[in-house]
């Protein structure tokens, strides 16, 4: 599936802009190949669920998805587009 | 007992428990070798079970078998072109879903499969319980419940691929099912891989990388445009269907998998794992709050490398001082001096010099062990993260460049907390630059002896600073050359906090400490008996009173003299005449050899009292050229030993020859700019 079929309501919604507390569900990742497929690997695929744990000025987000948690630069969670889980 | 010797590897995500595995299942007889060409080690070790001869491959740790880093192209090269008669899949059963996904990919590649279900208790501490029984059954291949940081279930884990081994049919595992369109373009790709070649058992895995566009899949085919074709075409056909990149498409079916069989064999009875370390993260990992224990925990690094390296380093000099005298004592006088000095002043000189580095490198892994085996480390990195990426650099350089104002050498073994290889090389490079110990007591000549008082602090973190301002420089430039791509962002697991186990950090340690003896003792030991050799030879014909030469004389005489002299037009540009030359000539040993060296050339007693020197260098010398000196002992010629590990650590003598010549030119060139302008400005 993709964003597309979804019918998603919330396009748009940064991984970035995301209050620390949120769950929500990763949509589309704005990235070349090689590097959505090293994300990929970590577990971050379109329709994973996951959880902010910290978002705090320029430095990186912190989150959690499945057992793990992952620092993601600013940079690439500005290219994350993310949902609210239905 | 089938007589031959099973190569069996083992593979797995980092921080999964992998190598402590390795460790419980082969002891200690393992052997640590490089990967030709790349910074990347393997380790490979033997483990006899029941009659069965067994070589162990521990695969780099990685999340997926792409060909995107050195690591991932090494394991993928050992699972595709060796193909071992077994994989051991080390999963993290508290992080089972994302563990799996490597899973599936073995799965793919079709080599017979055992899985090692670990830290099982940390697993069901945090909430999580696997049914190995259950996961064995929907996978198709045994799994067994391990603990490897207390060496539970090794047995079983060795019985299991013992069993696998002999079973025949060898167990394979339940294949991955990608759904219709996918599973259809297969079929597709399959049929025309094997129109030419045949059906090979990895041609399911061959097909999916292909889809998937891997850059290494697609070149091994580039001289089959007919199959090429058919790739394309599959994929353009999953790109309309599914709306999005095959790579994501396969990706999503295979985490769709996962989690399929997560729900099926894992029974989660809390709600999520690691609480309280992600409680002690918003402390440890805080930008602003963290920084401090940051600060703290590096100190404590540092202190406990050199401080408490210091004294086991002064034991083992004084011990090879002593042995080098009780020779000379006792050998008989007059006869064969030549080897005596041979002996002492090169080999047990040498060898002495090889050790003395041990406790260093030693206590530095043991703190580098305490540092990634309690998770620290990633925190580390992540603190430093912004700081180090200004130049180009991975948050974990940090770790080699602080241990580089002790000593470099320990400091570039460190470079090995760096996972990928342009931020291990780059780094590499640059650290000759950071003002090792050594350093030290060339500057503690100097500045005295030229500075007035109140200039003598600032000229001394002059010196420093001068060095970390080059090194930044020196990595900003290798990023916009030899290393040039776009900075990787930052991706980075956090593993929860865990308690080191005194057995890990003593075999991280050992390890560490056996790597380095037997891969740079004997360059070392080589190159210091050729610069005792050029510093002896031609020798001076004995006088007829028989009195001993005078060292200074002999040491003009000799190779090193004469090079010192035949460098010398080199060398005025920058303030300096032959002596100095010859001095750095033996300085290449150790930089603080030059201090000793000068004394000789000088024609005086290598005593503690270096006051009578420093008279003779005011006389010779103007502060500017002294200045000039520490400027180009700083950055110029990387010392033996650094030579011999960046060798080694980096896998060719390019890169160590890229060090040692680049770092001299920048020294002749800064070095001249200074003296010329000085001069100019000073009149002088």
């Amino acid at each position: 599936m993709n964003a597309v079929q979804r019918g998603d309501r919330h396009l748009g919604r940064l991984l970035a802009e995301c209050p620390p507390g949120a769950t929500v569900v990763l949509q589309d990742i704005e990235a070349g190949h090689r590097l959505r497929a090293r994300i990929a690997a970590l577990g971050l695929v379109p329709g994973v669920r996951l959880h902010v744990l910290r978002q705090h000025g320029r430095g990186p987000v912190l989150i959690a998805l499945h057992g793990s948690r992952l620092a993601l630069g600013r940079g690439i969670a500005e290219r994350m587009t993310v949902r609210t889980p239905a | 007992m089938s007589g031959r010797t099973w190569r069996v590897a083992i593979a797995g995500n980092p921080n999964a428990g992998k190598t402590t595995l390795f460790n419980t299942l082969t002891g200690v007889r393992h052997r640590v070798a490089n990967y030709p060409g790349t910074t990347v080690e393997s380790r490979e070790g033997r483990l006899q079970r029941d009659g069965e001869e067994i070589l162990l491959v521990d695969l780099p740790g990685t999340y997926s078998l792409s060909s995107y880093s050195d690591d991932e192209r090494v394991a993928r090269h050992e699972l595709v072109q060796r193909r071992p008669d077994l994989v051991v899949q080390v999963l993290d059963a508290s992080n089972l879903e994302r563990n799996l996904y490597l899973t599936t990919q073995l799965i793919d590649l079709g080599l017979p499969l055992v899985l090692a279900l670990n830290m099982s208790d940390v697993a069901e501490q945090s909430g999580v319980r696997v049914d190995a029984i259950r996961l064995s059954e929907l996978l198709g291949v045994p799994a067994i419940p391990t603990v490897g940081r207390r060496g539970e279930g090794g047995v079983e884990l060795a019985d299991a691929i013992v069993r696998a081994l002999r079973a025949e049919p060898p167990p394979r595992p339940r294949p991955v099912r990608y759904g219709d369109d996918i599973e259809r373009a297969i079929g597709e790709v399959a049929a025309a891989l094997a129109g030419s070649e045949g059906a090979k058992p990895d041609v399911r895995w061959r097909a999916l990388q292909l889809l998937e566009g891997d850059a290494q899949a697609l070149a091994a085919l580039a001289g089959r445009p007919e199959a090429l074709g058919v790739v394309e075409r599959a994929r353009d056909r999953l790109r309309a269907l599914g709306g999005d990149s095959p790579a994501m498409l396969i990706a999503e079916r295979r985490y769709g998998f996962t989690s399929g069989v997560c729900a099926a064999a894992a029974q989660r009875t809390a709600e999520t794992r690691h609480t309280w370390s992600d409680r002690v993260d918003e402390f440890l990992a805080h930008p602003v709050l963290g920084v401090p224990v940051f600060l703290a925990v590096m100190y404590a690094m540092f202190a406990l490398t050199f401080r408490l390296g210091e004294r086991p380093m002064e034991w083992i000099e004084r011990g090879f001082g002593w042995v080098g005298e009780a020779i000379g004592r006792t050998w008989p006088a007059g006869r064969a001096e030549i080897v005596r000095s041979l002996l002492v002043d090169g080999v047990i000189a040498g060898v002495g010099g090889v050790v003395s580095f041990l406790p260093n490198i030693l206590l530095l892994f043991a703190a580098i062990a305490l540092l990634e085996d309690s998770g620290y480390l990633a925190r580390a990195a992540l603190l430093s993260d912004r700081l180090m990426r200004r130049i180009g650099l991975h948050g974990r350089s940090f770790i080699p460049l602080l241990v580089g104002f002790g000593c470099t050498v320990p400091a570039i073994l460190a470079t090995r907390v760096l996972e990928n290889r342009r931020d291990r090389l780059t780094t590499m490079l640059i650290l000759p630059l950071i003002s090792c110990g050594a350093r030290l007591p060339i500057y503690a000549l100097l500045i005295p002896a030229f500075f007035p008082a109140r200039l003598r602090a600032p000229m001394l973190w002059g010196m420093y600073l001068i060095g970390i301002v080059l090194a930044v420089l020196v990595a900003l430039l290798l990023r916009r050359t030899l290393f040039r791509g776009g900075a990787e962002p930052l991706i980075l697991e956090l593993p929860p906090y865990r308690l080191p186990t005194l057995r890990g950090v003593l075999a991280h340690m050992f390890e560490r400490g056996l790597v380095y003896l037997r891969k740079a003792a004997t360059l070392i030991l080589a190159v210091s008996v050729l610069l005792w050799a050029l510093m002896t030879f031609p020798r001076l014909p004995a006088p007829a009173d028989g009195a001993p030469p005078d060292p200074s004389a002999a040491l003009a005489h000799s190779a090193a003299g004469r090079i010192g002299r035949a460098i010398e037009p080199v060398l005025r540009p920058m303030g300096f005449d032959w002596r100095i030359g010859t001095a750095m000539i033996g300085a290449f040993a150790a930089k603080e050899v030059f201090v000793a060296q000068l004394g000789i050339v000088f024609s005086l007693d290598a005593g503690d009292d270096v006051g009578p020197l420093r008279e003779r260098l005011q006389r010779a010398y103007s502060p500017l050229a002294a200045f000039c000196m520490m400027l180009f002992m700083l950055v110029a010629t990387p010392c033996m030993a650094t030579v011999a590990v960046t060798r080694r650590e980096s896998g060719s003598w390019g890169w160590a020859a890229l060090q040692f010549f680049g770092l001299t030119l920048l020294a002749w060139l800064l070095t001249t700019a200074v003296y010329q302008i000085g001069r100019l400005v000073t009149g002088g």
